[in-house]
């Protein structure tokens, strides 16, 4: 069952009647009923995966929490399988010479999302954060809430596991925030991220035949889809959890307005950012052993973020690129001051600002392309030829339309761009938008609801022929 | 009350999406309303016949509603009819329209194309679409949809926007206005096909001596026997028939159609070894079949003669729509001047007449008797091949006939313009001036060949088009030609 489909919305809509009715102590079983049928719809066979890292992930927190020996033991078995299974369906010709690639079907849904929740959660009760589950079922409903099963975010025990069993009272409110984060999502994956993957794929599949400015609008399709993808379907989680009265946590916060790589992960996938943060990165010294060490710690930091996200070059090299990108920006510093000072530019001011951001996305769209494209020789090959044609023309040529959209089209991705920025631009300001909107008359919001929910059925990507399961997030 | 208020609001809600939904997804559905394949005129068409009105219905494909044409058998025996088709409309879909058209009508006999009979599997979804998307929601539809349609696509025949949804970036006024179309069919179904085309008297040998037989599909066959079921059940007569196609390999399906009708004891007319045709045949030929249908129905079933029945006056109008048809196709299938000629002569048509002879060739003095005593004309250009010579004939009445001697025609004597029948016509000739052009204006388009001979445009009254452009060439002994 996926998000994108009339079966989720009627799963989500029988669950919030009935969670509603039962008393709030039962609550938490319905949760966990439900979260088992929402996970088995995909496959039975994935159970096995994900029992095994509860049941070992529970009986360590339970019985085991004081050993250090056993919680590296318990997660590298983890951690291993789920290389291991990553590998075989990386598609490697290695992994197909050694029979791995039967493996591939195996690979759990959400494996590499609660992996990580599993090893947060035991770490943290090695390190007496958190008080150990002691009940199994409760502690299989933290792993299988199924709002971020899918694609995260990836929850905190502290932060969820008490939303989960409290049981929650009903509030209007709370039904109509997560029905427009819901709205907000469905218009985000289905309106803007599956008509972007048109260009993309056309692109990308075919990039020998492009060149130059093909692959720059090729590389900024790809960050806007990827972003409104993955946000879509955290948005469609949080909004979610939020009709169970229950707040997921934060994923995203504008990352293509960061003002830097480091400001960058403040604002993409948070909740992974923290986990590499708080897991990896200070474990390994972060930045209290020197610079070097800072470097180092950092460069690894990001390559296990590359090889969390797929096994191959490409990804390696992206998770490297952005420990590169951090390095230098650190090391850079004083250059960066110096041309500040030679342009006369103020920091902070506006200008400023903006060529930050403008650069920083420019960075981060060409990782991206290392990211998206099947081989490394690939994405080498598109940011080569990126800058080796001049030809701008193609914008006004008509030559984009042959990209697989219309000229309509083009045109109703540029306005969603501008709603985009307008949106991050209020948020920037501290404007909270559900807010404002909550306060507008009864008819004002029932148009503009009408409005959003139709451009969704009429402009959106869907029907016969459209594989919905396609969640970029969710091959990860 | 605070919860009542929710609950008062979130009905509203829900009751407003879904009125807009049904709106919005009627307006970007596609439309199958102009041309021969108008599905949607006839199926909307029919829901439109007054109840209980209709005698005898012809449910199949295309082949069926390109063939069989309920005018005809108004006109020659009183009896009315609808084709209830749509394009390649598999057995399994046959079924749910007899029903449905059960529900509306209590015909005589319902007579049944096996074109399909072919159908193994699922029709291409556009095809199915095409036969589902006009029939109203209803349980027959859904039933239809069920049986039709893979279970992982259905969704998108009880809610078409998912289909159609994407049709926003070429969405056009047309489509605006053909949404919720409900209006009648003047033609009951049929699909006039105005082509000119030589048909054998009778069937072709290879198809009359077809004797193999090729087994009917399981699918196809077991909706083609659950149709004569339903049939018996409801009472109404069956009628099997094929209309010609000239196709002999598929006759040995009808071969095995014929075996299925003996066993059951169903009538089966197989005109496909009685009639030549073709897919579709042209409004000559589908009158040939339209009247073998009639004679055979009228000798094995009672109908009362509605001619002269008051209440089926709109019906003698709407018949006149297919003599319409076939004025047309007679006039785009003559080949010689002595066969063009006496077709003008139609009180329904607009005739304009320009001559042109850049070459000077003579005109002979028959062909210009023949076109003045079937047109009341005065033309005289066999006596003066290269004068310039117009001439309109509105209704079989000349409104206007201008002729000059060419090299002594005064400024603007060899061209006129006039009104005529809401029609704004200028007609001009060159005669045997080289470097002129004729012109044959209507309304501002220029529809003149200009050809050596005698230019001609035709615009029929009735049917409010203009529909022949030819040129009577000197060259050619005054055989019409045509554009290609």
């Amino acid at each position: 069952m996926d998000f994108i489909s009339v079966a989720y919305l009627g799963f989500l809509g029988i669950l919030i009647v009935l969670y509603y009715l039962v008393p709030k102590n039962r609550q938490w079983i319905l949760l966990l009923v439900f979260g088992i049928f929402f996970y088995s719809c995909f496959s039975l066979k994935m159970w096995i995966f994900l029992l095994f890292t509860a049941v070992t992930t529970y009986l360590y927190a339970r019985f085991f929490c004081g050993s250090g020996r056993w919680l590296f033991m318990i997660t590298a078995v983890n951690v291993l399988a789920l290389f291991l299974l990553k590998l075989s369906a990386s598609g490697l010709s290695f992994v197909n010479g050694l029979g791995l690639d039967r493996f591939a079907v195996l690979l759990p849904v959400g494996i590499s999302f609660y992996t990580l929740q599993t090893i947060a959660y035991m770490t943290d009760v090695h390190k007496g954060r958190i008080e150990a589950q002691n009940n199994f079922l409760k502690y299989l409903l933290f792993i299988t809430f199924f709002p971020q099963i899918l694609q995260g975010p990836i929850p905190r025990y502290e932060e969820l596991g008490s939303q989960l069993y409290e049981g929650r009272a009903y509030k209007t409110e709370n039904l109509r925030d997560g029905a427009y984060l819901i709205l907000w999502g469905f218009f985000q994956k289905m309106v803007i991220a599956d008509r972007c993957n048109i260009v993309v794929n056309e692109i990308f599949g075919n990039y020998t035949g492009y060149d130059g400015l093909y692959f720059l609008i090729g590389g900024i399709l790809y960050s806007l889809q990827l972003y409104t993808d993955f946000a879509g379907c955290v948005s469609i989680a949080s909004g979610s959890a939020k009709m169970l009265g229950i707040e997921l946590t934060q994923n995203f916060a504008h990352p293509y307005f960061a003002l830097s790589i480091k400001d960058f992960w403040r604002r993409w996938h948070i909740s992974l950012s923290r986990f590499l943060k708080d897991y990896i990165y200070i474990p390994l010294g972060g930045n209290r052993k020197g610079k070097l060490r800072k470097y180092s710690n950092l460069m690894l930091t990001f390559f296990i973020s590359g090889i969390w996200h797929g096994i191959g070059t490409h990804f390696l090299i992206w998770g490297l690129l952005h420990g590169f990108y951090q390095v230098m920006g650190e090391v850079l510093l004083p250059v960066k001051k110096g041309l500040l000072k030679i342009t006369g530019m103020e920091k902070g001011c506006f200008a400023h600002r903006f060529f930050s951001r403008l650069f920083t996305c420019f960075l981060v769209m060409t990782a991206w392309i290392f990211f998206r494209a099947e081989s490394t020789s690939k994405a080498v090959y598109m940011v080569c030829h990126m800058f080796m044609k001049w030809n701008p023309w193609i914008l006004f040529s008509g030559q984009l339309y042959a990209l697989g959209m219309t000229e309509e089209e083009w045109l109703l991705l540029i306005l969603c761009m501008i709603l985009l920025i307008v949106i991050a631009v209020l948020h920037e300001k501290g404007i909270r938008i559900r807010e404002s909107f909550a306060k507008q008359p009864l008819i004002f919001r029932w148009l503009i609801l009408f409005a959003w929910i139709f451009v969704i059925l009429i402009a959106g990507i869907y029907g016969p022929g459209y594989d919905s399961a396609q969640f970029i997030y969710g091959g990860f | 009350m605070k919860r009542w208020k929710a609950l008062i609001k979130c009905i509203a809600f829900i009751s407003i999406f879904v009125l807009l939904f049904l709106y919005v997804q009627e307006l970007l559905r596609d439309k199958w309303a102009e041309g021969e394949y108008n599905v949607t005129t006839k199926v909307r068409g029919f829901y439109e016949e007054e109840e209980n009105t209709l005698d005898v219905i012809f449910i199949g494909s295309s082949q069926m509603y390109a063939d069989m044409a309920p005018a005809v058998l108004f006109h020659e025996y009183g009896i009315t009819s609808y084709d209830f088709c749509a394009n390649e409309q598999p057995m399994w879909i046959s079924y749910y329209y007899i029903k449905e058209a059960l529900k509306h009508q209590t015909p005589k006999v319902i007579v049944l194309d096996v074109f399909t009979v072919y159908g193994e599997d699922y029709e291409e979804e556009g095809v199915t679409h095409i036969n589902l998307d006009d029939l109203p929601m209803s349980l027959n539809k859904i039933a239809a949809i069920c049986d039709s349609v893979p279970a992982g696509m259905r969704y998108s025949f009880y809610f078409p926007l998912a289909k159609y949804h994407n049709t926003w970036t070429d969405f056009f006024e047309g489509k605006a206005e053909l949404s919720f179309y409900h209006e009648s069919d003047p033609y009951k179904g049929y699909s006039p096909f105005v082509f000119a085309a030589d048909y054998e008297e009778s069937a072709k040998p290879e198809v009359v001596n077809q004797r193999e037989s090729e087994p009917i599909p399981e699918r196809a066959g077991t909706w083609l026997r659950k149709i004569i079921d339903l049939c018996k059940e409801e009472g109404v007569p069956l009628v099997l028939t094929k209309t010609p196609n000239g196709n002999a390999e598929r006759q040995k399906l009808y071969n095995s159609v014929s075996e299925l009708a003996k066993e059951t004891g169903t009538p089966f007319l197989n005109m496909n070894v009685l009639l030549d045709g073709q897919a579709h045949v042209n409004v000559l030929q589908a009158e040939k079949i339209s009247m073998l249908m009639g004679e055979y129905l009228v000798s094995h079933y009672e109908f009362e003669d509605k001619r002269k029945d008051p209440a089926y006056a709109e019906w003698v109008q709407d018949a006149g729509l297919f003599y319409r048809q076939k004025a047309k196709c007679q006039l785009i299938s003559a080949r010689t001047f002595e066969e063009y000629i006496p077709l003008l002569a139609d009180e329904d048509y607009i005739v304009c007449i320009s001559a042109k002879n850049s070459k000077g060739q003579p005109f002979l003095g028959e062909d210009v008797n023949l076109l003045n005593d079937c047109l009341n004309l005065r033309c005289e250009l066999d006596k003066n091949a290269e004068g310039t010579y117009c001439a309109v004939i509105d209704g079989g009445t000349v409104v206007y006939e201008t002729a000059t001697e060419n090299q002594k025609a005064p400024e603007g004597s060899d061209e006129f313009t006039l009104e005529t029948s809401g029609l704004n016509i200028w007609v001009a000739s060159p005669g045997g001036l080289p470097d002129r052009s004729a012109y044959i204006t209507v309304n501002g388009t220029d529809f003149s060949m200009d050809g050596d001979g005698l230019n001609i445009a035709v615009y029929d009254k009735v049917l409010g088009e203009l529909f022949e452009m030819s040129v009577l060439d000197i060259g050619q002994e005054m055989k019409p030609v045509r554009k290609e």
